[in-house]
């Protein structure tokens, strides 16, 4: 039957079922209200003039209550356009808000700032957390990113045939592809720290996990994507895997960051790369079921330069290609040119 | 007289018959109606009115619960029974229901409703059967999930409130069916235990056990609010696919 791998993407890849899973809330209940907050962000909101000041959180109240005494209702359109342009989201405000989007209140004094708060909001106080930041939305059940959006405007639902959907086994392609619509000049997925000293924000591999997953759910039809999924009989969690609907195959997928972070001045380089080569060994080795992993390299590194491989490392038999190493710029394409071409000047000069 | 009297009988059992039918029906219809309200839906369409008991009746087979079926036929704007337009009239006599806005165009009629204090009235007594609660808990279920995809982006903007949800009801796999072959006013077969609706809705209810190995499956296990929850979805998905 033609629906069953379609039906089976869509059930494995909704977070919303996945987060009610976790809660016990009313799959029904948060459906209604994720529905119509991604209605809401994709009206005429002038992005343009507000930019990255739109940051708020949001804290779902569960249970089918309407409130009579509400500030307002986020659902209606020229109520949150006003807003806007009043700068009610200007810092990052907290909402606390039910499914029929009323507005009970807000809290002016707790800005939530970044995502790590509306992290901590979602641990502390309620289950769920919406955080809206410009055009993306996290969804933060007890501490954990359930799901994540990098652009709400350029996303479909999971399971939607898409004009530019690959098969899973074309995941090297979408990895490519993701890197250079959204992580490439940081379009969609923000990574550096310090730009000008290239120091990378802590943690950037969990940074470059969630955009990608987030990809991949999108752009693979016949396959399901997945994050820190565990390694058959092992505690091991991969980054990010996807199970080929069509034949069940693993893709796994290792993602390594390479370069200084804000926490770590030592500069992650040759060693940490054929860490990550020896830990994608390992899983390829343990995992029972049929599978093909590849190492993905994130360099953040001050020169672009090849990996040192250690030869002692046996390549796995299901090892996919080379790894796929990709040089962060922290220079914009003009500073780039004109760098090239001051350099190339002074070369003729000598 | 005898002879009368004798022949009197069976027509009077089949009147009796059609109208304990027609009551039933009627019943169905104001439940619909008394759910709309406690999700403070302001009115209801004659479209409206007509998708959401289609749903709530090609997927009751789900609950197990026997509803008084109406005939549906494909028609141009979807599956459509012409004994609810009587049924709403009777209804608006009754005082059950009220009309909001009526209006005409190109001879055309397009009218809104919504239940009125003695239609709840009723309403509130009618579960106290519990037959009748069954059925207003499911058409309640089923109001909600259409409640929460009516404003998904990406459908109708040619409609409003409710009847947006056209676009879901021409993916439903029975409609959508006819609709493919081109059966214009053939009748939709919803009593039929295995049309293309219930094959679905079956793989629905199984499809934790289809999840491919290293899930674990316990986890995935769906209730029928969440079985419903994913065949909408579906049906969004399906929609949105058609771009």
């Amino acid at each position: 039957m033609e629906y069953e791998n379609r039906v089976l993407k869509i059930f494995a890849s909704n977070q919303v079922f996945e987060a009610c899973r976790e809660t016990g809330i009313e799959t029904i209940e948060l459906m209604k209200f994720y529905n119509s907050l991604d209605s809401l962000l994709r009206k005429n909101i002038p992005y343009g003039e507000i930019g990255e000041l739109f940051v708020f959180a949001l804290i779902f109240i569960p249970g089918w209550e309407k409130w009579n005494k509400k500030d307002f209702n986020l659902f209606e359109e020229n109520a949150f356009v006003s807003r806007i342009k009043g700068g009610l989201f200007d810092k990052g405000n907290v909402l606390f808000v039910n499914c029929f989007g009323d507005v009970l209140k807000q809290e002016k004094q707790q800005f939530v700032r970044d995502y790590v708060e509306a992290q901590e909001l979602s641990n502390d106080k309620y289950a769920i957390v919406f955080y809206v930041e410009y055009r993306a939305i996290h969804l933060i059940v007890k501490g954990k990113s359930r799901f994540y959006i990098h652009d709400v405007l350029q996303s479909n639902r999971p399971g939607a045939r898409r004009p530019r959907s690959l098969p899973a086994r074309e995941y090297r392609q979408l990895i490519q592809r993701q890197y250079d619509e959204e992580v490439y000049g940081e379009k969609g997925v923000k990574y550096w720290e310090n730009k000008k000293s290239r120091i990378l924000k802590d943690d950037p591999e969990i940074i470059f996990h969630g955009p990608l997953w987030s990809y991949l759910v999108q752009y693979t039809p016949d396959g399901i994507p997945d994050r820190e999924a565990t390694i058959s009989g092992t505690a091991n969690r991969t980054d990010v895997r996807i199970v080929d609907l069509t034949n069940w195959t693993l893709y796994i997928i290792e993602i390594k960051c390479l370069g200084k972070t804000k926490s770590d001045s030592v500069e992650r380089s040759d060693e940490w790369a054929n860490d990550g080569l020896q830990q994608l060994n390992e899983y390829l080795h343990d995992e029972e079921r049929s599978t093909v992993g590849t190492l993905l390299l994130y360099d953040g590194r001050q020169e672009n330069k090849d990996i040192n491989w250690c030869t002692e490392i046996p390549c796995h038999p299901n090892y996919d290609k080379s790894p796929m190493r990709f040089y962060l710029e922290s220079e914009s394409a003009s500073a780039k040119a004109k760098r090239i071409v001051r350099n190339l000047k002074k070369k003729s000069r000598e | 007289m005898p002879n009368s009297t004798k022949s009197s009988r069976p027509s009077d059992r089949a009147q009796s018959r059609r109208d304990n039918e027609y009551f039933k029906r009627s019943n169905e219809i104001l439940y619909l109606f008394y759910s709309a309200d406690e999700l403070n839906w302001p009115y209801i369409s004659k479209i409206g009115v007509q998708k959401c008991l289609y749903l709530s009746e090609i997927l009751s087979p789900l609950k197990e619960i026997i509803l008084a079926f109406l005939n549906f036929i494909y028609l141009y704007k979807g599956p459509y029974s012409k004994d609810i337009q009587n049924i709403l009239d009777n209804l608006v006599a009754l005082n059950a229901i009220e009309v909001v806005s009526f209006t005409t165009t190109d001879g055309n009629s397009y009218a809104d409703y919504r239940i009125t204090e003695p239609g709840k009235y009723l309403v509130q007594h009618l579960v106290s059967y519990l037959v009748e609660k069954e059925k207003l808990d499911w058409i309640r279920t089923v109001t909600k999930v259409i409640d929460a995809y009516k404003d998904s982006y990406g459908l109708s903007t040619q409609y409003e409130g409710v009847d947006k949800i056209i676009d879901l009801v021409y993916q439903e796999p029975s409609f959508k069916d006819l609709k493919k072959r081109g059966a214009k006013r053939e009748a939709i077969p919803i009593e039929d235990r295995n049309n293309l609706t219930m094959n679905l809705v079956n793989f629905l209810k199984k499809v934790d056990q289809r999840l491919p190995p290293g899930y674990e499956k316990d986890r995935y296990k769906l209730d029928l609010e969440t079985i419903l929850l994913l065949f909408f979805e579906y049906l969004y998905v399906e929609h949105l696919s058609e771009g």
